[in-house]
């Protein structure tokens, strides 16, 4: 902004302040002395008519002037036309600043006592994950539910399976970084033949009934599939290549989910929350975590 | 001064020109600066016009009114910084034509929305927002998937806002239609909300 505007817009301000007064002061004025003696303002329209004259009512008078002040003291005190910072020098951004260092103290040392306490004994405080329990609704419960009983492509975090590794230190790099899970497409590979043969080896390996003959074949085709899922299909950690030996389905366990999967592929996100949070937090929310598997075992949850 | 009053009152034309200049002094200081300020506010650092692809994504945000229940403005508020990251500034919003504030949060404020979520998230959510968020009501908007963006459009916006000064280089313009050639709306408003705010996230 040009510096004449901000000059301008502050001349005009208070040309426009000072005319208040000006104009206020000489109504207070009004109604004395000058007027005739019938108190009416000498216009006469229809041959009759006439203006009446009185006195502003005190109390009106107070306002108006109260008024004025107000905005006048406002302008001088506050953050005003131009680049006054006003006398208080108080704003927005300084109010938030002060907010958050009222608090700091209490909160930096909240967050280096979570960064000391090892996590089993965060998790074993009911005082500590009751505090988590708005942490993770704010910041996980979108995709794993509030609950942590996840949703379809959503990881449950309540059972024993751990995509990426159950160990503190796998979950709380699972936070922090974040994960990229991704499946190639196999459908070329495979052929569609090859495809449904897989299926039927995949679902053979959770126990659910298919043709021998096409389990067979698609063990046979598994060798693909084993370079991420291990030749026992028990996954892989390191990669987030899940276990297909239990009963457990990220994407469904319908034949058509599985199908697009293996034609497809998957690629699957979880976002890095490094940036976002504190690591204090982050331990509060791993501790919180490992406390939802005990929590479902001992509730009949329904996902909410 | 009464002597003045009358023959203020009995000039139509002086009285209606008094008038005017003292009702235009609010909108002379309020609202000038504000008009030359609006090429004088300098992008915030990190912040660069929307590619193609978001850019048709804040269309299609503008068109659904997502602004009538989602606000895009941290307020500088303790509870609001701590939940959805650092307040706004003004500076963030330079290439927003019109800016998305809004007023109201049904929903939750995405001006930090930006990788939250996952892409998968945000797709399965738009689709069906139940599907994620079990007692969500926001509504569902299972079109977006099969409306392809019309590249055309998405480059004559950009041209328009080059013409309004936003830094678009030529090859921006150029690589537009490519960029969206095929991607649905979903996609393009998927684009726009993983870039929202995260050029300036902390």
């Amino acid at each position: 902004m040009p510096e004449w505007i901000r000059t301008a817009a502050i001349l005009i301000t208070g040309v426009a302040l000072l005319a208040g007064f000006a104009v206020i002061l000489s109504m207070a004025r009004y109604g004395r002395g000058r007027w005739r003696v019938d108190e009416t303002t000498g216009h006469v329209w229809d041959g009759d008519l006439r203006e009446g004259v009185h006195r502003i009512p005190w109390w009106s008078l107070v306002l108006y002037l109260g008024t004025l002040l107000f905005a006048s003291l406002y302008l001088v005190l506050y953050a005003g036309p131009g680049r006054s910072a006003g006398i208080l020098r108080v704003n927005q951004e300084s109010e938030h600043a002060a907010a958050l260092a009222a608090l700091a103290p209490q909160r930096e040392q909240f967050l280096a006592n979570l960064r000391d306490t090892p996590i089993e004994q965060l998790a074993a405080s009911p005082q500590m994950m009751a505090g988590a329990r708005p942490l993770f609704e704010t910041h996980c419960a979108a995709c794993h539910g509030r609950r942590g009983l996840g949703a379809r492509g959503f990881p449950n975090l309540t059972d024993e399976d751990w995509m990426w590794g159950g160990t503190e230190q796998d979950v709380l790099t699972t936070i922090r970084e974040g994960r990229t899970g991704m499946m190639p497409p196999l459908g070329m590979a495979l052929g569609a033949e090859g495809v449904e043969q897989v299926m039927a080896y995949v679902f053979s390996l959770s126990g659910i009934s298919v043709p021998e003959d096409y389990a067979l074949a698609g063990k046979d085709k598994f060798v693909v599939c084993a370079a991420c899922h291990g030749a026992d299909a028990r996954g892989n950690t390191a990669l987030g290549a899940p276990n297909l030996t239990d009963a457990i389905w990220l994407f469904g366990d319908g034949p058509e989910e599985l199908r697009e999967t293996i034609n497809d592929g998957r690629t699957n996100t979880m976002p890095m929350f490094a940036a976002r949070l504190d690591e204090g937090e982050i331990r509060l929310l791993a501790a919180y975590v490992f406390t939802l598997g005990t929590a479902s075992r001992n509730t009949t949850a329904s996902r909410d | 001064m009464p002597f003045l009053q009358q023959k203020i009152e009995r000039h139509g034309v002086v009285l209606g020109a008094l008038i005017a200049i003292v009702i235009s002094v609010g909108g002379l200081v309020e609202l000038v600066p504000l008009y030359l300020m609006s090429r004088s506010m300098p992008p915030a650092e990190g912040i660069r016009p929307y590619p193609a692809l978001a850019l048709a994504g804040r269309e299609v945000y503008v068109r659904e009114g997502c602004y009538g229940c989602h606000s895009q403005m941290i307020r500088t508020l303790r509870s609001e910084t701590a939940r959805y990251g650092s307040y706004s500034r003004a500076g963030e919003s330079v290439y927003d034509r019109p800016f998305q504030f809004g007023s109201k949060r049904t929903g939750p404020d995405l001006a930090r929305v930006g990788g939250r979520y996952s892409d998968e998230w945000q797709r399965l959510h738009l689709l069906d927002p139940r599907a994620v968020v079990p007692d969500s009501n926001m509504p569902a908007y299972p079109w977006l998937a099969d409306e392809p963006v019309d590249p055309q459009e998405v480059e004559q916006r950009m041209r328009a806002l080059q013409r309004l000064g936003d830094p678009y280089s030529d090859a921006d313009l150029q690589g537009a239609s490519a960029q969206v050639q095929g991607r649905s709306e979903l996609d393009a408003l998927i684009a726009y909300l993983q870039g929202l705010g995260v050029t300036a996230q902390h």
